[in-house]
């Protein structure tokens, strides 16, 4: 994974159902294999962004009116979201969004049904299952009996069956415990030192400025303030700044 | 005693063709969140170039022509008119009114070329019967359960067990969070209703075989009872229709066969039993008998 910049908004505006926009005129970078956070308030834009990329904004009546979404170059807005997540962007939505219905192993194949075929899956399987242990005695069970902590890690492991480049993480800690919440962390930061993108979504600032090395913060669909984590930003400057004070 | 268990063979039958039919409503309803009020049409339609063929080629090529005719109907039905709906986030009662417009214009157009004849579509079993002691039921209702069950079970296998219907499956859980796992709804939906369409074909073929007097434009009619049926299950559970479908087959059937009992609801009760057991259970159960989704929202 060489530098520059893998993933690049610029310019976006989108709107919902003609409702007013939601984003008016966001730019910012994901380089490859780099950690960056995008901060900011309810209602901010956060999901919007993502959902851009994702190419799921339709499915929520909403529509780029003006800016571009590039990837490796390529530029990815009306593309499809399956396949999106070909050219290697997985989102993990917000409110992990397992399948409950289906059992962990299952959500896991559903992940993975974009590889080519059953040697790569496998390889992806055991990654994920290493990545996150606890799945393993749990691949028989359907994924709505799980805790919020496992479905997270469920969610995670199946965007990992897809073998992104760049993985978009919306909220990963919302509603988990501090002890998971700094799991999964954890299991962000091997995902990073693994080689793959990610483009974190968070309200729990602590924690996402813990990963990344450069940060975005949104305020009523703009960016408010960006730049190198530690040196421009710090958890203390956002939290005083926009965020108000996490309990 | 025969005549109740003959009753109770025949109603177990249609509910068998009932829960094909079913079956396409479900599969179609998991896959888009659309109703496809279309299915009847698509009946007649997969019957009409079945009997239409079938003087030329004989039956089965007719019968393979008519299924093919009714799948390929069905894909283009959402290629061209549902999925522009999708695409642009309409609502899904927007696509089930479409799918109602729809079926009137093929009812018409049907009708016209139907005319006040009854179609044959030529199939193989004639009047035979077969018996067991007193009791004697028409081949073609023998025929019509075994197709149904190897048909539903076979795709309840696929269902299970193949990589599309784990897609399917969680297409029908969360469409989105399918679609962010690379999960080609697409895809997926061209191949449901391609299903509804071959399985009201297969279903068209056994519900104007013998004992019926054949195909007229009112087939198309008689293929949306199976929506009760569907209703009746729970309208996204695969085992929901199976036994919507038998309960309402069994339901039209002993209603129409004792209804010299229940003269004192009206002439001809049994055709419209299937809309008041409907009716019944979505009283006391509105997602239906199996459904997750509430059916009441539709």
């Amino acid at each position: 994974m060489s530098g520059g910049a893998a993933l690049a908004v610029d310019d976006l505006h989108v709107e919902y159902g003609g409702a007013g926009r939601v984003l008016k005129g966001v730019s910012l970078r994901v380089p490859a294999g780099s950690v960056v956070a995008l901060l900011g308030n309810n209602g901010a834009g956060k999901t919007t962004v993502l959902r851009a990329v994702s190419g799921t904004l339709r499915l929520h009546r909403g529509a780029v009116r003006q800016g571009t979404v590039t990837w490796d170059g390529a530029p990815v807005t009306g593309t499809d979201a399956a396949e999106i997540v070909r050219r290697g962007i997985v989102q993990v939505p917000e409110g992990r969004h397992v399948f409950g219905r289906l059992t962990v192993e299952e959500n896991l194949r559903v992940g993975g049904g974009v590889l080519a075929n059953r040697t790569e899956r496998a390889r992806e399987r055991e990654r994920v299952l290493t990545l996150f242990p606890a799945l393993t005695a749990k691949l028989g069970t359907r994924a709505g009996m799980l805790s919020g902590g496992e479905q997270q890690m469920l969610a995670i492991g199946r965007a990992l069956m897809g073998r992104p480049r760049l993985l978009l993480l919306d909220e990963p800690s919302l509603g988990l415990a501090p002890r998971i919440i700094a799991g999964i962390a954890a299991a962000v930061d091997e995902i990073h030192r693994q080689g793959t993108g990610v483009l974190l979504v968070e309200q729990n600032s602590a924690m996402a400025l813990s990963l990344a090395t450069t940060a975005y913060v949104l305020d009523v669909g703009r960016v408010s303030l960006s730049g190198r984590v530690g040196e421009d930003i710090d958890a203390a400057r956002v939290r005083e700044l926009y965020m108000g004070v996490k309990p | 005693m025969t005549k109740l268990i003959e009753l109770l063979v025949n109603g177990v039958s249609l509910g068998m063709l009932y829960a094909l039919i079913s079956v396409g409503f479900v599969v179609v309803f998991r896959s888009t969140d659309v109703i496809n009020f279309a299915q009847g049409s698509t009946l007649l339609g997969g019957g009409y170039v079945i009997a239409r063929l079938s003087p030329h080629t004989g039956f089965w090529l007719a019968a393979g022509a008519g299924v093919v005719a009714a799948a390929a109907f069905a894909m283009l039905v959402d290629r061209l008119l549902i999925r522009p709906l999708r695409r642009r986030g309409a609502r899904h009662d927007v696509a089930a009114i479409v799918t109602i417009g729809l079926d009137v214009l093929l009812l018409t157009d049907l009708t016209r070329r139907i005319g006040s004849d009854l179609m044959h579509l030529g199939d193989p079993w004639g009047n035979a019967v077969v018996g067991a002691g007193p009791v004697t039921v028409a081949q073609t209702r023998v025929a019509a359960m075994v197709t149904a069950i190897v048909l539903i079970g076979l795709f309840g296998l696929a269902f299970q067990r193949t990589g599309w219907g784990l897609a399917m499956r969680a297409t029908a859980e969360d469409t989105e969070a399918a679609m962010l796992s690379g999960v080609r709804h697409n895809r997926v939906a061209l191949g449901a209703w391609a299903i509804a369409g071959g399985l009201a074909a297969v279903a068209g073929v056994f519900l104007t075989a013998s004992p019926s007097p054949g195909m007229d434009a009112a087939t198309g009619q008689s293929a949306l009872k199976a929506f009760p049926a569907a209703v009746v299950g729970g309208l996204d559970s695969m085992t929901g229709a199976l036994v919507g479908g038998v309960i309402i087959g069994l339901s039209e059937s002993l209603a129409s066969g004792y209804q010299a009992q229940i003269s004192f609801l009206g002439q001809g009760f049994g055709s419209v039993m299937p809309w008041v057991v409907m009716l019944l259970v979505l009283l006391v159960k509105p997602s239906g008998l199996f459904g997750t989704k509430a059916a009441a929202r539709v």
